[in-house]
């Protein structure tokens, strides 16, 4: 031991890692940044087959605060994602990153935000399916938001050329 | 896999697969850890009690499980599950270790798991043979039988006689009570009660936090904050079937003071879980996370060459453009023929 006794947090977040690799879903790599830190996980996610985002391969940190699983943690795509519910700088909004309680989307119902029954797997396949299917209710990037309701063909042209640029292409 | 953090894929992949369910079952949803404690929501969900109650005070008035509305003061305990908890995970290991080495014998054997004694109370199945062995771990050894003093006529364990008769009939030192089972009782723990930080003033506070020998050092948020989270500890304490020492709690607040509250403004700490965490589990997610990249790139790229192929090969006017509905709704599905192209 090295004084310390691992938190919570820290101690839910290996058996979720634990699980996780023992059963990881499709098209989804996460863990731990570094072994001495589990608040901070590096995760791939694959770009869902028949979408625009086919084919790309798209690195994110999630960053568990403290008190996890209490309150959820951030998620935040590390390179350029062009998508009506992500950021510019990344961080992805979605109804199971919002605690119930903070309400910045009236019209996200209670039963799909964050609960302590949520876990890792959940959110990388809530973001996954969300790559597949935006929410134009909530526009993180209304620039995307704009294009994709208003310009298919242009938006997918951005995405594609995210999806080269997220793999050094 | 690493078996310093036991969770319930340990079941994968063993010959008694099924308990993975079961092993789930007993853990709380909060914390993944077996309950502790147990507490049961008026909707049926079942939480250990500090997990709830910290819960229900600092994030939500709703049952994590199922999100309806839910109070402490509906909190029940579940002593049930509690009493399971503690038979399962007592046999867990055993379990594990018995139904793990059957996996490696060429030969499929009936594993059956072993039985603690106290569970022995001679009601078995028919069909199941009893042993020597099972007659005698069953008989009541002498040592158990109630006997009378012959000076006082008390009755007591035969194995306590002989110490009686020499302590002349005086068995109050040991353990505090006398033979006959009038123990000394102890004091049943209280349950403390919440406050509230819009009424209560912050001198009540003080004094309270002064009364149970805690700091009383920082702002108004944090004497309230810490006193909520001591309430949260202490009551969660008070529903332990055998609760801990208040020092222990006391422990239990530093620390939460320290990496909680202490975090909330300052940088992500590092924390150092040698022991507990293996080197190759981060190997293995760099070498995959590699892997995937490579293969990602070399999949866009022999698309790209094929779709350039493709496109020499056909006539002038082709229609790239993206599948529309006619309803107007977006549909970011491609048509069947095609994958998207990418932009050079
Ligand atoms: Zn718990
Ligand atoms: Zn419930
Ligand atoms: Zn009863």
């Amino acid at each position: 031991m090295s004084g310390k006794r691992p938190s919570v947090a820290q101690k839910r977040l290996m058996k979720e890692y634990k699980q996780f690799i023992s059963d990881p879903p499709q098209g989804i790599s996460a863990g731990p940044a570094d072994e001495d830190n589990f608040l901070l996980w590096e995760c791939l996610i694959q770009g869902p087959d028949d979408t625009p985002y086919e084919g790309g391969l798209f690195p994110a940190t999630l960053k568990f605060p403290q008190d996890y699983p209490l309150s959820p943690p951030v998620m935040k795509f590390t390179c350029e994602m062009y998508h009506p519910n992500i950021y510019k700088d990344g961080t992805v909004c979605i109804s199971i990153l919002h605690a119930p309680g903070d309400d910045p989307n009236m019209y996200e119902s209670a039963s799909e935000r964050w609960s302590p029954i949520q876990s890792v797997d959940k959110i990388l396949l809530s973001v996954m399916s969300m790559l597949a299917e935006p929410n134009d209710e909530s526009g993180a990037n209304i620039d995307a938001s704009k294009m994709w309701r208003d310009d298919q063909e242009q938006f997918v042209k951005i995405v594609r050329g995210t999806v080269r640029k997220a793999l050094g292409l | 896999m690493n078996s310093d953090i036991p969770d319930p894929s340990d079941w994968i992949d063993s010959k008694l697969s099924g308990l993975k369910d079961v092993d789930e079952t007993l853990r709380c949803h909060i914390c993944k850890e077996f309950f502790t404690a147990p507490m049961i929501t008026g909707c049926g969900h079942t939480f250990c009690s500090l997990c709830i109650q910290r819960y229900l005070t600092n994030t939500s008035q709703r049952c994590p499980t199922c999100m309806q509305e839910q109070q402490i003061s509906q909190l029940r305990k579940n002593v049930t599950v509690e009493t399971l908890v503690e038979h399962f995970s007592a046999q867990r290991a055993t379990i594990l270790r018995v139904v793990k080495e059957a996996a490696k014998q060429p030969i499929p054997e009936v594993v059956e798991p072993p039985s603690s004694p106290d569970l022995d109370d001679g009601r078995r199945r028919s069909g199941r043979k009893r042993t020597r062995t099972n007659y005698t771990e069953t008989l009541v050894s002498s040592d158990d039988i109630q006997v009378e003093c012959p000076v006082c006529q008390a009755m007591l364990p035969g194995a306590a006689i002989n110490r009686h008769l020499d302590n002349n009939c005086n068995d109050t030192g040991a353990n505090g009570g006398n033979w006959l089972g009038t123990k000394k009782k102890t004091k049943p723990l209280r349950k403390i009660q919440r406050v509230n930080q819009a009424s209560e003033s912050v001198a009540n506070v003080r004094r309270k936090l002064q009364d149970e020998g805690l700091s009383t050092s920082g702002s108004k948020q944090t004497l309230f904050r810490r006193y909520d989270e001591w309430v949260t500890l202490w009551n969660a304490n008070v529903d332990n079937k055998t609760p801990r020492s208040k020092s222990d709690i006391k422990d239990d607040l530093r620390r939460w003071e320290t990496t909680v509250v202490a975090n909330e403004n300052a940088q992500p700490v590092k924390m150092t879980i040698k022991n507990i965490d293996d080197r190759q589990w981060v190997q293995k997610h760099k070498e995959d996370y590699d892997y995937l990249i490579e293969q990602a790139r070399k999949s866009i790229l022999k698309k790209k060459q094929e779709k350039e192929k493709e496109q020499q090969q056909q006539q002038e006017g082709h229609q790239k453009a993206v599948d529309r509905r006619e309803d107007n709704e977006p549909d970011m599905k491609r048509s069947e023929t095609e994958g998207y192209q990418v932009v050079s």
